[in-house]
């Protein structure tokens, strides 16, 4: 594919290679007739690096979808500060900068489409910030392209399926051109042909796009793909680490109501019987070379 | 299913009247049926329903969506040209019985107005058949672009229609859902008098609104998202340009008006 | 004498438009009175069309749905009441309720149906929500203040209520997290337990599907591409990856050892049932290498749940469910 979307020349502003980073953030929702002032949050402190793939896990109610609607500015902190690549979240003169920087991708495709045409959709985002004509034709059709939905984009948005409609919201966010996509449970309302579609598009817009993706999800075969778990219960960090290390914690994950990949279940529970599995197992194919590679060693013995 | 009703009835063609601009066809369109009333004997009539003719054979519409467009208003044509065949008093009786009487004055009046309703059903037809939702909305917001001068939210309004038409079908989908819920439980939609009925509704309506109130919700943050902040500084990606042939339609329909007005002169005037 | 059977049912979308549509064709099956069955299918592979059948929401183009032993639409006019019979759960039902109280909402299925008596609509109403797992302080609060997972329970006691003598659920986990849907299963298989009814679980996840189906209905193109014993089903899981359906990991494992030329069994698909299978193919190694293997000492899934290991620290079934 030959699609260039190189992010924007990065700004001055730059922190670094860290993209997105919130430092001790609280947040409360504010009271209201019947319920007194709630605390979601209670000091989160995490960073995001530039290119990285982050999967945040947690149950309903767990926070994690309050995290990821302060990586762009859609919610502010109500203590502690949220930097979006050097920029302060809670300085309204830079919302636009801020989003523009920092995508987002929820869980419904219905309620993110606006236009009847898919293209006339994708080409939202640029139409808001003012991109000319001609550069924007360009802009809506290499996004397209990246999610393999160019062939649709004379197409109504209603006629499509859950997992085309989440990609033409997908390629409305690439077409602006961000340096970071935060998903919000993207795959949560797909059936499993249309999770597989969206898994594939952000699997190729971390790899051939260069994207930071922030991925909120409670579906651990695809936080496995991620680069850095980070596991969020009851509004703080519990956990946070490489998805073979986090995922090892079974009984933890358990506990905490998380699901573990059933190949990394079953690699481990080999292993805790003596056999000589490693511990970084996470798909299926990964598991049945381990066992044939444990079968293989004992012969020898 | 009623997801499959698509509004405004578009038809996907390559046909001449399907490339005219959408503002230009809006413009176009507006003339003729101004004219359709100008036109007053038998002459300028005749070449108007010629002209109309020849424009929906050039649109490429299998003829008998139009007729589906005509079905729906024939009892309108019929009724008005009735009564007015029976109220209208001339010089001319031709027909009396009793206190119902007919002049020939009447006969034209009416057969004028039917012959007009029918060429406004076909010539509006052609403009909702050949022209996406979405260029009509983009059309009507240049069109009515010099009205913000008088702070009419143009873009706004536009913004409205088109976010309207993408949802329209989705809440149709929406309401056969919950309705097929609610008569999973038992709910009797096909029975008793009016009040029953409209009852019957409540279970449909209250989820309705609330899942287009929480629609409404996400998708303006799905818009804030997307760095909408009005119509200001906003850019477009299909840029409506007037081409060649907008130039050529306009010249025919100019020709056309022309016409009708050198027309009326040959010959008296038929209706008033 | 099942207690619902299906003969030759055929169903067309949009019949004599040209966006005519042939969802359902040529399905025929029985179901006995307490069985748990699984359906499981892509989108559009049917199974949608068909439970709406079942209940009469949609009526066959030709072939018959017998409700212990009568056709359903032998009276079209009584339509309705089969759907007190065959109650239907759809997709995302929090999205169907509208009273000002869980209590009224869960009220409207069996006042529908006639049940006038106060008393007797209190009791009906209490037992289907502590079936779906609903405090008794929640029947009174609004059904939009309760959180995800508590409405989709209050809208499954909404069809409870109705007293089905088969129940069919549409995807009730969908857009759950785990502990929603682990919630949910363990209610709807307690339930089960509890009345003897019928149920019919549609879902797309077969992990769900094989904790729960005694035995599973797979559909693909609107026919009937198999239906058997659970720990059949899965005996076939390439042609399951060939209709686009997702096995479970744990059978993925064994497709897999099995693609790479080892000689295990692949109608894997419980946890507790693989560990066993995969000990045993390790084990099978060490005694006799190079020997074809005998069938694995581990009994096949049907038993498996009574068996699960003692020495397991993490057994998976119903351990988070409170």
């Amino acid at each position: 594919m030959e699609e260039k979307l190189t992010p924007p020349s990065a700004s001055s502003g730059e922190d670094g290679i860290q993209q997105i980073s919130l430092q001790d953030v609280y947040f409360e929702y504010e009271s209201t007739d019947e319920a007194p002032p709630k605390e979601v949050l209670h000091g989160v402190s995490l960073s995001v690096r530039k290119g990285e793939f982050v999967a945040l896990l947690g149950h309903n109610g767990s926070g994690k979808s309050t995290i990821a609607k302060h990586m762009n500015a859609i919610l502010l902190p109500s203590g502690g500060k949220v930097y979006v690549a050097g920029m302060d979240t809670a300085d309204e003169n830079l919302l636009t900068d801020i989003r523009r920087t920092v995508g987002m991708v929820f869980q419904n495709p219905d309620n993110q489409l606006v236009a009847t045409i898919v293209e006339e959709d994708v080409a939202f985002g640029p139409e808001n910030l003012g991109i000319p004509s001609a550069e924007m034709r360009q802009l809506v059709d290499d996004a397209l392209k990246a999610v393999g939905m160019y062939e649709y984009r004379r197409h109504a948005p209603h006629k499509l399926s859950g997992g085309q409609k989440q990609r033409v919201a997908i390629a409305g966010i690439i077409a602006m051109r961000p340096k970071c996509i935060v998903f919000d449970e993207p795959t949560a309302m797909l059936d499993p042909r249309g999770r597989q579609e969206v898994m594939d598009a952000i699997d190729n817009l971390v790899k051939k796009l260069g994207i930071t993706v922030v991925l909120i999800t409670h579906y651990m075969d695809e936080a496995a793909k991620a680069d850095r778990v980070i596991i969020i219960n009851d509004g703080r960090l519990l956990m946070e680490g490489k998805p073979n290390e986090v995922f090892s914690h079974i009984d933890m994950l358990r506990e905490h109501h998380l699901d573990v990949p059933q190949a990394t279940e079953l690699a481990q529970y080999l292993r805790s019987e003596g056999y000589d599995i490693p511990d970084d197992v996470l798909t299926p194919e990964e598991c049945a070379r381990a066992i044939l590679g444990a079968r293989a060693g004992s012969k020898k013995e | 299913m009623i997801s499959d009703i698509t509004i405004g009835q578009f038809m996907p063609g390559r046909s001449f009247v399907h490339k005219i601009d959408p503002r230009m066809k809006i413009i176009l369109m507006t003339a003729i049926i101004v004219f359709i009333f100008l036109a007053k004997n038998l002459f300028s009539m005749g070449a108007m329903v010629g002209f109309v003719a020849l424009a929906v054979l050039f649109s490429r519409i299998p003829l008998r969506m139009y007729f589906k467009g005509l079905k729906a208003i024939w009892f309108l044509v019929f009724f008005t040209a009735a009564l007015n065949m029976l109220y209208i008093k001339g010089e001319h009786l031709v027909f009396q019985y009793k206190v119902l009487t007919i002049y020939e004055e009447a006969l034209w009046q009416s057969g004028f107005i039917a012959v007009r309703l029918v060429l406004i059903v076909l010539i509006s037809s052609m403009l909702t058949y050949t022209t996406s939702p979405t260029d009509l909305t983009a059309a009507i917001e240049r069109l009515l672009a010099p009205l913000k001068l008088f702070r009419l939210p143009v873009h706004e309004l536009a913004m409205m229609m088109t976010i309207a038409l993408r949802f329209i079908p989705t809440l149709l989908e929406e309401t056969e859902k919950i309705m097929n819920a609610q008569k999973a439980r038992g709910a009797d939609m096909e029975s008793g008098g009016v009040i029953k009925r409209a009852k019957a509704l409540i279970p449909i309506l209250i989820p309705l609104f609330i899942s287009s109130f929480r629609r409404a919700f996400e998708l303006a943050t799905a818009m804030d998202c997307r760095c909408y902040t009005g119509g200001k500084g906003r850019t477009r990606l299909n840029v409506l340009k007037y081409r060649f042939r907008d130039f050529f339609a306009f010249l025919l329909v100019g020709g056309l008006c022309a016409g009708i007005l050198y027309l009326n002169t040959l010959a008296p005037s038929l209706v008033r | 004498m099942g207690i619902i059977e299906t003969h030759d049912l055929r169903f067309v979308y949009g019949k004599g438009t040209p966006f005519e549509k042939v969802a359902l064709d040529d399905v025929s099956i029985s179901i006995e009175q307490g069985e748990f069955i699984g359906v499981i299918g892509h989108t559009g592979s049917g199974k949608s069309t068909l439970v709406q059948l079942l209940n009469g929401l949609l009526r066959p183009a030709s072939g018959e749905v017998l409700l212990g032993g009568n056709d359903i639409w032998a009276k079209p006019k009584k339509i309705r009441n089969v759907r007190f019979e065959v109650g239907l759960v759809f997709q995302y039902p929090e999205y169907q309720l509208f009273e000002e109280t869980v209590y009224k909402d869960i009220a409207f299925g069996p006042t529908n149906k006639g049940i006038k008596d106060k008393e007797e609509l209190d009791r009906i109403i209490r037992t289907a929500a502590e079936f779906a797992g609903l405090k008794e302080s929640l029947l009174e609060k609004s059904p939009f203040d309760l959180s995800g997972g508590e409405k989709r329970r209050a809208a499954i006691a909404g069809v409870i209520a109705m007293q089905p003598k088969v129940l069919i659920l549409d995807e009730p986990t969908a857009g759950l997290d785990p502990k929603g849907r682990d919630r949910i299963l363990d209610r709807i298989r307690a339930y089960r337990e509890k009345t003897g009814s019928t149920v019919l679980l549609v879902s797309h996840s077969m992990e769900d599907i094989a904790r729960v189906a005694d035995r599973v209905l797979v559909m693909n193109h609107g026919k009937v591409e198999m239906f058997d014993q659970t720990k059949n089903i899965f005996k076939h899981g390439e042609r399951l990856a060939e209709i686009g359906l997702r096995v479970p990991q744990v059978t993925q494992v064994f497709l897999e050892l099995k693609r790479l030329g080892a000689d295990v069994r692949t109608d894997v698909y419980t946890m507790e049932f693989a560990k066993g299978v995969a000990m045993d193919f390790l084990k099978r190694t060490e005694a006799a290498p190079g020997i074809p293997a005998e069938k694995p000492a581990v009994s096949p899934a049907g038993t498996l749940r009574e068996e699960a290991r003692p020495d397991d620290t993490d057994a998976t079934e119903g351990g988070d469910a409170q």
